[in-house]
């Protein structure tokens, strides 16, 4: 049975489209409406109001609280100012990647982390003989992520006790909305001007009505996964368990990736002294690279059209994000290329009306410009579209650090 | 600051063993220990005045006789005591059952409980010996390390194979077999008498919180069998001076080869920079550099103590936190002015006097530690050495020193701070000896009683477990302390392990201390041999 | 009149049917001798009160070798292997512990106690899969002998120390681990709640007389979890029409591909002569021919029942005597009137579908173990409970149910009393145990069966009532299973064989043992196995 987000007598009322799909345990739409491309402009053009509430959250607190966020993730957690917030993944020992999330840090001597999936047992094993405790406030933290150009219009004139306007990217601010107190980061998940709402569950519903009276006059739309999806591709922001395998449920040792070979090697910030899980193998890792990177691929759209009309149809991949795995060869001919990798996500981009992917890849070939193949089935027959290699993110508008 | 190749944190007799094998390589040794006396749980103390008293361990029957005479230890003082009696154990009512290390005595001895027994227990002796050999083959090798061996340490391997295919394919089989098995399954293929069984167990229990019909307590039988000839029952000699004297010989022969042996220097952390060991820092502030740091403490002291759990990675601490570290043993010390009133009480009682008078009763002593109490009617295994060597004690007194099984460490209510649960195992204790060795009470002058949670305090044993780990089959060879780092080495880079918590174990056996030195010289020789080609 | 086989099978138990299907299927002329009316020995479906059908003594499958239910082609003859998903732990106080296929609601359940073992269930859980993984190899291969080290023996060897090496070190050490330790040491590495460990420990005593916390319970454990329908390991089924159905799929199959079974045709004895058989005598006086006999039976009906000692070495039947049975587990099986109602999840619900198992607490089986120990049965069992009718209606009339109780500790030597004086106050206890949890139980129960290990050794013949034909602990596992220099399937009488639960790789629906001691048979014979692969 799927549990309800606090949002859910909003959503449930609002999903037309009746398109659920289980996020780690809690029914989250997909689209509100029966498709998705309103929701996605919402994005770009206006703004997106997401409910993330199935987000799992951390409270690290204590006098060692710092010292245990840098012990456990990749970043170099002692540069990040208190009202800051930082991206990072983190690694099991061996250097390989376990989950990614931000780090939110709310003072001196307490942080929240956000995950894809459960992590307090491993936060807590990793604070043995520190003086700081790990607390799941998954349940008592409600979220929302109000993503678009319009966002900031919306929170400013919403929002009393901080300066939205103010609010530069990666960083945090307590306020209210109407009676309710929130904490607004200017994150998200969309690579677009954008923030993320953390509140009590309490107060849900009250911040939602609010957020939809205000936004209506600025394009404000509730938004479902398939248009986040396409939005994140775009972003070149990584999925877990699509993008890269958690080593935890990889099953197989070739299924792991580092950060350097899941293109977050700027992740990792080591300084002099500092042993943080992985750091030792990362080091090692560093100075001998993988042979995998990630890269972002640019299909050549006419070929693709062109081999759907050779069959008499329109370009069916168009329209949605997909994220079957796909493999990827070297150029030349369809008999001498060899496969160097595997798209992992892929998305026609509306935006930039480009076929876009993210791919796992030799490193060999993970140079921007460098020419390989894609391939491409059109009705049950394989083929092979020829793609670019090209610097991510695809989409990135001067307003999201603006 | 001076300068030593090793310091060996410590003064256990395993680490006096690294010690003096390093010492005699010319090394520049430096070993602290943190109490007055050396030897840690094979130390002699004066816990009562003018007594010489064994703090835990009783019994170097394990230690071998050819690291011995390596070592030179009988020219620094080293002398043994065999008594006649090798254990007599008690069943009630002043009856008495005694095992001696002549056969024949032995034999007529077990006739008078039963005969068919008696006839057999010439090859179950046999047998046990047999068993005991092959054991002691893969307990003398370094432990395999499956996976990083290089062909020359695979080949290497076959070495023990050879050693124990020679001793008989079918005994190593039949090894595999026994050494799973419940020693209640092995004692009754054998044995009709529940006092010889219950006797024969008792040597199971030691090491492991688990009764004798626990899976893997006759692979602690044979343990406790694979050093002097166990006569069918276990090894079993003492040391004349007490079992610290066997320390202090090693200590000497440690400080002959130019080792340097400070006591009351308790090392407070190994200093560790950028993953590798460069010296330890004192209680008192002194710090000490090292080419490399062993450490005789049990592995999560070493790790979590003086390590700390920071330096190394949360996997590896998962896994240093699931060592079983279960102490189940008290000592009671009684200071006695005569010996109890037993027929032939001086020589009956020389050996181990035991409290096992059937498989039952050791079974219902461990079921109470299973649910986190003291046993209401206690497994003993008493020690009387001043009946070997009268100079412990003045005249006309008597040191007892009894082993009480179980003590788990761990209560389910309360702690052993509590005087209650002190003084309620001091009476357990007492009422058991009333019944088996009657008029004993009248003998006691005075008493001290060393809980689990003393052994820690005093003797700094995690848990109170002196084995530094449990004995099974679950932590032995490759799979002790950890998983994978069976080799003396850990994560931190020139920090090794050398104590009971490592392959091949606890008792006072030297083993771990010798294997771990042959480790260390050959991996010296190895780093020689690459940055010489080089 | 002397009727001659090819080969002869004694004991129509799974495996003796699964071991005569392979051998017909390559063209032998098999005879099945089975002892009681029906078929399947402790894999048997009966109507011990009218209109509701007992599995009555194992009752629940997922250890039946799937390439064996592909070659002797089984749905085709019947089986249908129906999932069994959910476990359900009531508590004392109320409360309980469900799990089922339901990854978030159990990550949610377990939460309720622990947010800690909730995130460390998923990684048990990996761990467990990678161990069945590591050791399903060992249960499609003929044991190696160590001690004889002949060529195939050091093949098979070297073939296993590439296979462990291969593993990952973790892999490999956790294996090691659970070869070793105890069931509750091994839980306890991932866990906390007390709930939760028991119940996951308790699949670690099933068969064994054993606690939760003696080593080499972890390995049982182990045992119970390679099961795999599907290509999913631990994935428990009940097999439609009761486990009796999965003999008569068997049977069927065999009796397909050319056996001849013969049901009420005890086996006195098999005949030797210089040193080789030459077929068997049955109790009645007739004589049957083959030059090959395998016995599906136990090792000690197989070597000190069947055949004259004389006949074997010292060493084995010495060996055979130390071979440990114990049987330690009793059944109670019940006619309900309705639906059993739990307290702690009341109604009909898909708990009913799934397995409830009354293991509260890891001290609480110790203490069910320490009674058993000292020779009583438990005062307060261990008890693993299906419903077969809430998932297959065809069990019951309708409305009505079957309620199959598998329960431990119930030694097979009593230190007071005779099992037929302590039968009803055995049921009894499980009676009152349940009643605890399912508050309607007493009104509805129609009709009670109790079956102690007694009643399982005169039924099926099982020494001691030991369900697997011997504990499955270290010592009595792979090339000690059933004793060392003889754990080949072959035995020192030329043309002897055994095919049973008492061989590698051991007891459970699984069909393993009757499977590799056919490709033995064959291959001594010099014959392929006939379609299919070549049998190792």
């Amino acid at each position: 049975m799927l549990l309800e987000t606090p949002f859910h007598p909003r959503t449930a009322a609002l999903c037309r489209s009746r398109r659920w799909r289980n996020w780690s345990g809690y029914a989250a739409a997909l689209s509100y409406e029966p498709g998705h491309e309103y929701e996605y402009y919402a994005v770009r053009s206006g703004a997106a109001l997401f409910d993330v509430s199935p987000l799992r959250k951390y409270e690290v607190a204590g006098p060692d609280a710092a010292a245990l966020v840098d012990r456990v993730v990749t970043r170099n957690v002692f540069c990040c100012a208190e009202g800051r917030v930082l991206y990072t993944p983190w690694c099991d020992e061996a250097g390989k990647l376990i989950d990614d999330g931000t780090v939110q840090r709310l003072g001196a001597d307490i942080f929240r982390i956000t995950a894809a999936d459960p992590c307090l047992r491993w936060f807590q094993d990793c604070a043995l003989g520190m003086d700081a405790t790990v607390r799941d406030i998954s349940l008592d933290l409600a979220a929302l992520a109000l993503q678009g150009p319009t966002s900031r219009d919306i929170l400013a004139g919403l929002v009393t006790g901080a300066d939205i306007a103010a609010l530069p990217y990666f960083a945090l601010t307590d306020g209210h909305i109407g009676a309710a107190p929130v904490t607004i980061t200017r994150t998200g998940y969309t690579g677009d001007l954008g923030y993320e709402i953390w509140l009590s569950p309490e107060h849900a519903i009250a911040v939602w009505d609010a957020l939809v009276e205000t936004g209506r006059g600025f394009g404000i739309a509730p938004a479902g996964l398939d248009a986040l999806d396409i939005a994140r591709i775009e972003a070149g922001l990584l999925l877990k368990d699509i993008d890269y395998v958690s080593s935890w449920t990889a099953l197989i040792e070739s299924r792991k990736s580092s950060p350097y070979e899941a293109g977050l090697g700027w992740t990792v910030q080591p300084r002099s002294g500092r042993e943080f899980v992985g750091s030792r193998a990362l080091a090692q890792e560093a100075a001998e690279p993988s042979p995998w990177a990630l890269a972002g691929l640019e299909v050549d759209w006419p070929r693709i059209e062109e081999r759907f009309a050779a069959v008499g149809l329109p370009p069916l991949v168009a329209g949605k994000a997909s994220r079957a795995a796909v493999p990827i060869y070297t150029g030349g001919s369809r008999t001498t290329g060899r496969q160097i990798g595997y798209v992992t996500s892929s998305t026609f981009s509306p935006i930039l009306k480009k076929y876009i992917a993210l791919a796992t890849i030799r490193r060999a070939f993970a140079r921007p410009g460098t020419r390989i193949q894609v391939e491409l089935t059109v009705e049950f027959v394989r083929h092979r579209v020829p793609a670019r290699v090209v610097r991510t993110p695809f989409f990135d508008p001067a307003r999201r650090r603006g | 600051m001076k300068q030593y190749d090793t310091v060996v944190v410590g003064g256990g007799h395993n680490a006096l063993v690294t010690a003096a094998r390093l010492a005699c390589e010319r090394w520049k040794v430096l070993v602290l220990e943190r109490s007055a006396v050396l030897g840690g749980t094979a130390s002699t103390a004066e816990i009562f005045p003018g007594c010489a008293v064994n703090v835990a361990a009783q019994d170097a029957g394990l230690f071998p006789a050819d690291l011995a005479a390596d070592l030179g230890l009988a020219a620094h003082g080293l002398e043994w005591a065999r008594p006649p009696a090798l254990a007599t154990s008690l069943t009630g009512g002043g009856e008495a059952l005694t095992l001696w290390r002549d056969p024949a005595r032995t034999r007529d001895e077990i006739a008078r409980h039963n005969r068919t027994d008696a006839a057999r227990f010439a090859d179950w002796a046999d047998h046990l010996r047999t068993m005991a050999r092959v054991l002691r083959v893969a307990l003398d090798h370094p432990a395999p390390a499956p996976h990083d061996m290089t062909t020359r340490e695979r080949l290497r391997l076959l070495r023990p194979l050879i050693q124990a295919g020679r001793l008989g394919k079918r005994t190593v089989v039949e090894l595999l077999r026994v050494a799973p098995l419940p020693a209640r399954d092995l004692l009754d293929d054998w044995f009709e008498s529940d006092a010889l069984k219950g006797m024969l167990a008792s040597t199971a229990l030691s090491g492991s919180r688990h009764g004798p019909s626990a899976m893997g307590s006759a692979l602690r039988m044979l343990y406790h069998a694979t050093g002097c000839d166990p006569h069918g029952f276990r090894s079993s000699a003492f040391v004349k001076g007490g079992i610290g004297a066997l320390s202090a010989a090693l200590a000497a022969a440690a400080r002959a080869h130019g080792a340097e042996v400070r006591t009351e220097a308790e090392v407070e952390r190994i200093l560790v920079e950028d993953g590798a060991a460069t010296g330890v820092a004192l209680a008192s502030g002194e710090e000490i550099a090292a080419r490399c740091v062993i450490s005789g403490a049990d592995p999560r002291r070493t790790f979590f103590r003086l390590v700390g759990a920071l330096r190394l990675g949360p996997e590896f601490n998962r896994k240093v936190g699931n060592i079983q570290l279960r102490g189940t043993t008290a000592v009671l010390h009684l200071l006695l002015d005569g010996l109890p009133p037993l027929a032939d009480a001086a020589e009956r009682l020389a050996g181990h006097t035991l409290v096992a008078p059937s498989l039952d009763y050791l079974e219902r002593a461990a079921d109470d530690a299973k649910y986190g109490r003291a046993s209401a009617r206690p497994h003993l295994d008493m020690v009387i050495p001043t009946l070997h060597d009268p100079t412990l004690a003045p005249a006309g007194r008597h040191v007892a020193s009894i082993q009480v099984r179980y003590a788990p460490y761990h209560l389910r209510e309360g702690s052993w701070q509590d005087d209650a649960h002190r003084d309620t195992l001091l009476a357990n204790v007492l009422a058991v000896l009333d019944d088996c060795l009657p008029g004993l009470r009248d003998r006691i002058v005075d008493q001290r009683l060393l809980t689990p949670l003393d052994l820690e305090t005093e003797l700094g044993l995690t848990g109170g477990d002196e084995y530094h780990g449990q004995m099974g089959l679950d932590q032995m060879l490759f799979m002790r302390p950890i998983a994978g780092w069976a080799r003396y080495a850990t994560p931190v880079k020139g920090l090794l392990l050398c104590g009971s918590g490592c392959h091949p174990g606890g008792g006072v056996t030297g083993g771990p201390g010798r294997l771990a030195a042959g480790a260390i010289l050959r991996g010296r020789k190895q780093v020689a041999r690459l940055t010489k080609r080089s | 009149m002397a009727r001659k086989y090819d080969a002869i099978v004694i004991g129509g138990g799974h495996n003796g049917l699964v071991h005569a299907a392979y051998l017909a299927r390559a063209g032998l002329d098999v005879c099945v001798l089975e002892r009681r009316p029906l078929l399947g020995g402790a894999t048997v479906t009966e109507e011990i009160f009218p209109s509701f059908r007992y599995s009555v003594f194992s009752y629940v499958v997922s250890l039946m070798r799937p390439d064996i239910i592909r070659e002797l082609d089984l749905p085709r003859h019947g089986l249908a292997i129906l999932p069994l998903e959910s476990t359900l732990t009531p508590l004392p106080n109320g409360d309980r512990l469900y799990r089922d296929a339901d990854h978030h609601r159990t990550w949610r359940e377990i939460a309720r106690f622990s947010i800690r073992d909730a995130e460390a269930y998923d990684e048990y859980g990996r761990s467990l899969f990678y161990m069945a993984r590591a050791v399903k190899h060992l249960l499609g291969i003929a044991p190696p002998d160590p001690a004889r080290l002949g060529p195939g023996d050091i093949r098979g060897l070297l073939g296993l120390a590439r296979h462990f090496l291969n593993l990952e070190p973790d892999q490999l050490h956790l294996l090691v681990k659970l070869m070793t330790t105890s069931a509750a040491d091994f839980v306890d590495e991932w866990f906390e709640t007390d709930v939760l460990k028991a119940t996951l420990s308790a699949s670690g005593i099933i068969g064994t007389f054993l606690g939760p916390r003696s080593p080499g319970t972890a390995y049982v454990l182990l045992h119970h979890y390679m099961g795999e329908i599907d290509g999913h390991f631990r994935a428990w089924g009940f097999a439609k029409g009761g486990t009796g159905a999965v003999a008569n799929a068997i049977a069927s199959a065999a009796r397909a591909a050319g056996a001849e079974i013969r049901t009420d045709a005890p086996v006195a004895r098999a005949l030797v002569k210089n040193g080789r058989v030459n077929g068997v005598a049955l109790a009645n006086g007739d004589e049957l021919h083959a030059k090959v006999v395998s016995s599906s039976l136990d090792p000690h009906r197989t070597f000190l029942d069947l055949v004259d000692e004389d006949a074997l070495p010292a060493d084995l039947v010495s060996a055979v005597r130390a071979y440990r049975f114990r049987g330690s587990s009793g059944k109670v099986n019940l006619a309900l009137d309705a639906a059993p109602d739990f307290s702690c999840m009341p109604g009909h619900g898909p708990h009913l579908r799934g397995a409830v198992s009354i293991s509260p607490s890891i001290d609480y089986l110790e203490r069910a173990y320490d009674d058993a120990k000292y020779g009583d049965f438990s005062r307060e069992p261990y008890i693993d409970i299906v419903i077969p009718s809430a998932i297959d209606p065809a069990m019951a009339p309708p409305g009505k149910h079957v309620m199959s109780c598998f329960v431990q500790y119930a030694p097979y030597e009593l230190r007071d009393g005779t099992w037929d004086e302590k039968r009803e106050a055995f049921g009894d206890t499980v009676v009152d145990t349940l009643a605890r949890h399912i508050p309607n139980l007493r009104d509805i129960i129609l009709h009670r069966q109790v079956v102690t290990p007694l009643d399982i050794e005169r039924t099926t013949g099982l020494t001691q009532g030991n369900i697997f034909q011997g504990e499955l602990t270290p010592s009595q596992l792979f090339f000690l299973r059933p004793v060392a220099g003889h754990a080949g399937y072959r035995t020192p009488v030329r043309g002897y064989y055994q095919c049973g639960s008492g061989t590698h790789p051991g007891g459970g629906i699984m069909g393993a043992p009757g499977k590799l001691a056919a490709g033995r048979v064959l291959a001594d014979l010099r014959r392929g196995p006939g379609r299919g692969r070549r049998g190792k």
